[in-house]
């Protein structure tokens, strides 16, 4: 935290002196293109998920190319590691991972052995465009709010077993998720149903 | 007597070390812009179409700027301050530091800034009969000015802004390495500024205290400049009007009414309006100021969402990227917009006309423009900004990184669909709406210190702490204004 220091003069004669002794203590003294993957550990044959309808470069590059439906809990941990956290609820098992920003989880859902939805955060040095997006993929077959941040909303192409979380005016993703890919209603009936349909930012 | 001695001779040192350090000083008469600069197409007369200014050498950067007289609101103008000081003339030594600022009203809506320092003559001299003994070799060996230079280059240090306009604003910042000096004049087009003597009573090797016998010759030169204490220079309430010239000017933010989206309503910002975000902005820190990424406030009438549905209940939005004004948004391009609503009592008791709401939503989206602050010319897109993280790790429940905790429901956390905060009930956002997510619990959090403190103290010491010392550099308010030490 930058504070002025109340010794300090309001003069340009300090500055002065201190410009012309600075010489001296001076003298001491991509952005990643759409399907790109960063992640290790990726565990499926990628020509599996084409076989699964979902777009190749997008599955590519979900959480630890965990494939939704494929991939098992054992290669997810194997991939990832232990997770931070550990809930359960029902049958579905949920495996929270710290992501490169404190307080943000990447998660796994797993269901009988199996991962069957993952949600990334993607870092500064892990851009990807909405404007990307909508070259490759099209208008999004659904489109609600977000809780992530003011602004942001969510992207949802079910048939392609993607959703994403961006702001449309920065043109900036902040959340890529992976699920198996589905018709609309199965989507809203399950993974989408709390998807907020107003905006909650509202002060 | 001693003291002043020692000081005055390390003030010579530096002298001496300017000159063998800068081996190829000059005495020079007074430049054009620079060198490296090409104007082109400037007129003053209202008939200017372009103005493109290359800059090579600009601290700001290796970029052009290139404004229609459209985009700029204003008129391009150039604008030339001397600013001279008369200082240590003590009998033995006298000094003149005479700067030349030129700067050009050249930014967007004559809201941003172009400026360079451009000269700068120091003249030091030395009366040597007058001198003590302690400094008789040195002023044997001196006759006439002990130098007189051109400082354009080192001034390239300060990275300066100016506010744009006739009673446009010097800011010269220094780099962040320089900490603990913040320079802020205000002056007056074609002003020459002169510094009384002040007397240098204490030093160390970075730090200097002066006092004045008497004050500087006109003090309305230097309404809205704040000195290094934060005590703001004000002209009497008879004195200043507040418009959005006055804002624009003092605090380098431009003050719109409606604009330029037919989505919106149209609204205007009354007086009583401008008074109160003038009475908010005062109050703040300039280095808290700085170090928030808003370009511009607008007052609308309602809120309207990307679907074009109005929504009557919202107070206020920050726009890190307003698009609405710039298409093709750098990411610097940050507006506030307060509606209609933010008059709505809410969050205050005894707020009966809703002024205190009015300003806390002002602040409110204000601190959203620090959140998002990167630097002078980009913000944060993806990741939370450094002060976030911290503000999340200081809201944690759990702050010992070795407890097994540490890493799970802990604070706030992303769960993939919303935040969850997970703390006692002793530690918790003042406001409900606070519990929206980090940033809000942030923006809400500063939003109590200014206006309700002892209502943030008792939801949270924890978050009334942190902000106190990382955000407003131990500044303490009580209903809106700051507290006096």
């Amino acid at each position: 935290m930058k504070t002025a220091s109340r010794k300090n003069p309001k003069k340009p004669m300090a500055l002065l002196i201190i410009f012309s002794t600075l010489p001296l203590l001076l003298a001491c003294l991509g952005s990643q293109s759409l399907g790109s993957n960063n992640q290790n550990g990726r565990t499926t044959d990628p020509e599996s998920i084409e076989g699964q309808g979902a777009t190749h470069s997008f599955a590519q590059s979900c959480l630890g190319g965990i494939v939704p439906g494929v991939t098992t809990r054992e290669e997810v941990i194997a991939a990832l590691g232990q997770p931070s956290v550990i809930e359960n609820e029902g049958d579905v098992e949920t495996l929270y991972y710290s992501s490169s920003t404190k307080g943000i989880f990447n998660f796994v859902l797993v269901e009988n052995e199996v991962a069957h939805y993952t949600s990334k955060l993607l870092g500064e040095e892990d851009v990807l465009r909405l404007s990307g997006i909508f070259e490759q993929l099209g208008e999004p077959e659904y489109l609600a709010y977000s809780h992530f941040v003011a602004g942001s909303r969510t992207y949802v192409y079910p048939q392609h077993g993607v959703l994403f979380i961006a702001d449309p005016n920065m043109d900036t993703v902040f959340i890529q998720e992976c699920f198996p890919p589905q018709d609309l209603a199965r989507f809203l009936a399950t993974y989408g149903q709390n998807l907020p349909e107003e905006n909650p930012y509202t002060k | 007597m001693f003291k002043r001695q020692v000081n005055l001779l390390k003030i010579i040192i530096a002298a001496v070390f300017f000159i063998l350090l800068i081996p190829n000083l000059e005495v020079v008469a007074h430049h054009a812009i620079t060198s490296s600069d090409e104007v082109i197409g400037l007129e003053t007369a209202s008939g200017i179409q372009n103005l493109v200014i290359e800059n090579q050498d600009h601290p700001l950067g290796n970029h052009g700027i290139e404004r229609t007289q459209e985009d700029l609101g204003v008129e391009p103008k150039k604008f030339t301050v001397t600013f001279e000081e008369q200082a240590f003339d003590n009998g033995c030594l006298s000094s003149i530091t005479s700067l030349v600022f030129e700067l050009w009203n050249v930014g967007e809506l004559g809201g941003e800034e172009y400026g360079t320092v451009i000269y700068q003559e120091v003249l030091f001299t030395p009366y040597c009969s007058a001198c003590r003994e302690d400094f008789a070799t040195m002023c044997d060996s001196i006759s006439g000015p002990l130098f007189t230079t051109d400082m354009t280059e080192h001034f390239n240090f300060y990275d300066l802004r100016f506010t744009g306009g006739p009673n446009g604003v010097i800011y010269p910042y220094h780099g962040e390495d320089w900490d603990g000096i913040s320079y802020r004049y205000k002056f007056t087009d074609g002003k020459k500024v002169t510094v009384r003597t002040c007397e240098n009573i204490e030093s160390d090797d970075m730090a200097f205290t002066y006092q004045c016998d008497e004050p500087v010759f006109d003090t309305s030169v230097f309404y809205g400049w704040v000195d290094p204490d934060y005590s703001v220079v004000e002209a009497s309430e008879s004195e200043v009007e507040i418009t959005r010239e006055y804002i624009n000017t003092t605090y380098g933010i431009s003050v719109w009414d409606s604009f330029g989206d037919d989505q919106y309503d149209r609204a205007v910002w009354s007086d009583q309006e401008l008074t109160w975000l003038n009475d908010v902005l005062k109050e703040l820190p300039p280095e808290l100021i700085d170090r928030m990424a808003v370009n511009r406030i607008v007052r609308n009438s309602v809120d309207i969402d990307e679907d074009g549905n109005r929504k009557p209940s919202t107070f206020g939005v920050y726009e890190p990227c307003d698009i609405s004004v710039d298409p093709d948004c750098d990411g610097s391009s940050s507006t506030i917009r307060i509606f209609d609503h933010a008059k709505t009592p809410m969050d205050f008791l005894n707020d009966p006309d809703g002024e205190m709401q009015f300003k806390a939503t002002i602040l409110h989206e204000m601190v959203h423009g620090m959140q998002a602050y990167k630097d002078r010319h980009s913000i944060y897109v993806n990741d939370y900004s450094p002060l976030q993280e911290n503000w999340i790790d200081a809201t944690k429940k759990i702050t010992d990184m070795e407890d097994p905790g540490f890493d799970g429901w802990n604070g706030w956390n992303w769960d993939g669909r919303r935040w969850r905060y997970t703390n006692d009930s002793s530690n918790q956002p003042p406001t409900r709406y606070g519990l929206t997510d980090p940033d809000e619990d942030m923006a809400e959090s500063v939003m109590m210190y200014v206006y309700d403190p002892e209502r943030l103290k008792n939801s949270s010491y924890e978050r009334y702490y942190f902000i106190r010392d990382e955000v407003f550099g131990g500044v303490e308010y009580e209903d809106g204004v700051q507290k006096k030490p």
